[in-house]
């Protein structure tokens, strides 16, 4: 018996379909079980479960200049705003608009560009003030907090993946759980691992499977680990005592790959890389 | 507001573009940066070059502002939906050969050719192949009014004009960018004699962006318009009945339209809402790119991903 259509059913199968394999494949392992099929270790399912960037990235210094120049720019070609059209006369808008305009005009073309101050302007009472949270407004909470690498919110700006630490080695490893025979990989995952009975106790947390479809396999002579992608989008695992784990943590990729290399799993991780976007082979330009 | 005001403004803003390409006199040369009476006395006073003969030089508008969901497309939307839509079973299929392409004459060389026919039909669209580097994306958006006043009244045309023209913020080659066409004028192809409507009659408006003015144009609409519309379910999914063979389904284009009211949810327009004489439902098309097989289902995937809600009627 190959193991190979089993991994290549990417579509679940109808119960009808299913029960049918499950007799044809009971029947022929039961007549004829061939040698490699019951030395063959078992699929493991491993999940990539990630929390996407929360904030967008800050711009560089490079950037925001650019940013700035090309506002400027666009400024200066632009034809002047037809304001009798946007705005009614002597309004407050309208006198908020010139004010804006003439110092923006006189940031970028200087004094004596810009011309003086628009007449009439008057007195104009402040906007409504809102509260702006600081971008690291979550890192100071947790610091508080003591949450460490358990927060959801580390690094808002980049991807961060969940790893746990295993009871017996103290390793950290990727989520994963054996694939019980004609099981899929997402129905492993979705049972074992990110379910209400799993191993991340899916009761406290909402997650998403992307695709049913496997994301990367890492063989290790014969057995074969496959895995799939999935994010958190609300809530927290929390670790149940009948899993073989300790603790989770949220780890972007330079803390995955710093972790994985520091225990001595530099293979492991010459062969999941490609999944977190690191290409296999750094290009060298002479 | 009447419509006369309107029209000057249509008028006067179709001829920026051509001032900005032609050579200008000194005299107006800041009078694209303010108020015109200001920056021209300011020129006369002080030249910059001594020539008349100075001509603006190509200028190109870079980006303005980083552009939030074009960020979340690249950061985060690209490699679930090229998980999601890459297909095993085509991946392993060995590439078709391509037809055989009939004998060229004279006259066919460097002439687009024809499409294949079978029958009396195209050859069916080649699905697109999706890999690492060819990610389901949007190309363009593209939205659309007809104003069926306009066959009556040419000027009815103008207030829909403005409006795709605040919502969009486009103009012909703005910024030194090819490519961006503005606001169109559409006009009829045929005839249709039940609506009086003759061909050449400019009957609606539309407007392509592309690149960061369409992820913008998005933002406004996810996050100002839809929130704010009544008992709004959702974008009504197509009846599971459609035929995934259907020349629709096969282009990845998803489509879908709003009533008047909707526009004056974009805060473009809301700011001045009495300015337009009237509101007008628009269409919206989102052009990915995305053929053949499972295009549209895998385009609405990608348009979801932008926080756009379908529901399934």
């Amino acid at each position: 018996m190959s193991l190979a259509p089993r991994s290549r059913s990417l579509i679940r199968p109808s119960l009808s379909i299913r029960s049918a394999a499950l007799q044809r494949f009971s029947s022929s392992s039961s007549s004829s079980p061939s040698s490699s099929s019951s030395n063959a270790p078992p699929i493991i399912a491993s999940l990539l479960l990630s929390r996407a960037p929360l904030l967008t990235p800050t711009p560089t210094e490079l950037e925001k200049t650019y940013y700035d120049y090309s506002r400027s720019i666009k400024h200066s070609l632009s034809s002047p705003l037809p304001t009798e059209f946007y705005f009614k006369s002597g309004s407050l808008p309208l006198r908020r608009y010139l004010k804006a305009e003439h110092e923006y005009e006189t940031e970028i073309y200087g004094e004596r560009l810009a011309g003086g101050k628009p007449d009439n302007i008057g007195d104009i009472p402040p906007e409504t003030e809102y509260e702006i949270l600081p971008r690291n407004h979550w890192e100071e909470k947790d610091k508080k907090d003591g949450k460490g690498e358990k927060s959801l919110e580390r690094y808002p700006e980049e991807e961060v993946y969940c790893l746990l630490q295993s009871k017996d080695k103290k390793k950290w490893v990727f989520p994963s759980t054996i694939v019980e025979r004609l099981q899929s990989l997402d129905e492993a995952i979705n049972d074992n691992i990110i379910g209400p009975n799993g191993q991340l106790d899916g009761k406290g947390m909402d997650s998403w499977l992307v695709t049913r479809k496997p994301v990367g396999v890492v063989r290790e002579g014969e057995q074969r680990t496959f895995f799939l992608r999935g994010h958190i989008l609300a809530g927290q695992p929390t670790l149940t005592p009948s899993s073989n784990y300790t603790s989770h943590a949220w780890l972007n990729v330079r803390e995955v790959e710093d972790r994985l290399r520091k225990q001595g799993d530099e293979k492991l991780w010459e062969s999941v890389k490609g999944m977190f976007g690191i290409p296999e082979q750094e290009v060298e330009e002479s | 507001m009447s419509s006369t005001p309107l029209r000057s403004l249509v008028s006067s803003a179709s001829r920026i573009p051509a001032l900005k390409r032609a050579s200008i006199p000194p005299s107006s040369r800041y009078a694209s940066s303010s108020s015109s009476s200001k920056s021209s006395k300011s020129s006369t006073q002080t030249s910059p070059l001594p020539n008349d003969d100075w001509t603006l030089p190509h200028i190109h508008v870079g980006p303005t502002h980083p552009s939030r969901y074009s960020q979340h497309y690249h950061n985060t939307l690209s490699s679930d939906l090229m998980y999601m839509t890459y297909s095993h079973r085509l991946a392993q299929k060995p590439p078709k050969p391509e037809p055989v392409q009939p004998p060229q004459t004279a006259y066919e060389a460097n002439r687009p050719r024809p499409p294949i026919m079978r029958g009396n039909r195209a050859l069916r669209t080649k699905t697109t192949q999706i890999d690492v580097d060819n990610v389901p994306k949007l190309e363009s958006v593209i939205i659309h009014t007809m104003v069926k006043e306009a066959i009556a009244n040419k000027s009815a045309l103008l207030s829909a004009i403005m409006a795709l023209r605040a919502i969009s913020g486009e103009t012909p080659n703005g910024g030194g960018k090819k490519g961006s066409s503005g606001v169109e004028v559409i006009v009829a192809k045929k005839s249709a004699a039940a609506w009086k409507l003759r061909a050449g009659m400019p009957v609606s408006v539309k407007v392509e962006l592309k690149g960061d003015a369409m992820y913008d144009f998005i933002q406004s609409l996810v996050d100002f318009v839809l929130p704010r519309l009544r008992d709004f379910p959702g974008i009504p999914l197509p009846p599971s009945s459609t035929p995934k063979n259907s020349p629709a389904s096969l282009t990845g284009i998803v489509s879908f339209g709003f009533n008047p009211t909707t526009m004056s949810f974009f805060p473009q327009i809301e700011s001045n809402t009495d300015a337009y004489p009237r509101l007008h439902g628009f269409h919206v098309y989102f052009k990915t790119s995305l053929r053949g097989e499972n295009a549209h289902e895998h385009a609405r995937t990608l348009v979801s991903g932008f926080r756009i809600p379908f529901h399934r009627r």
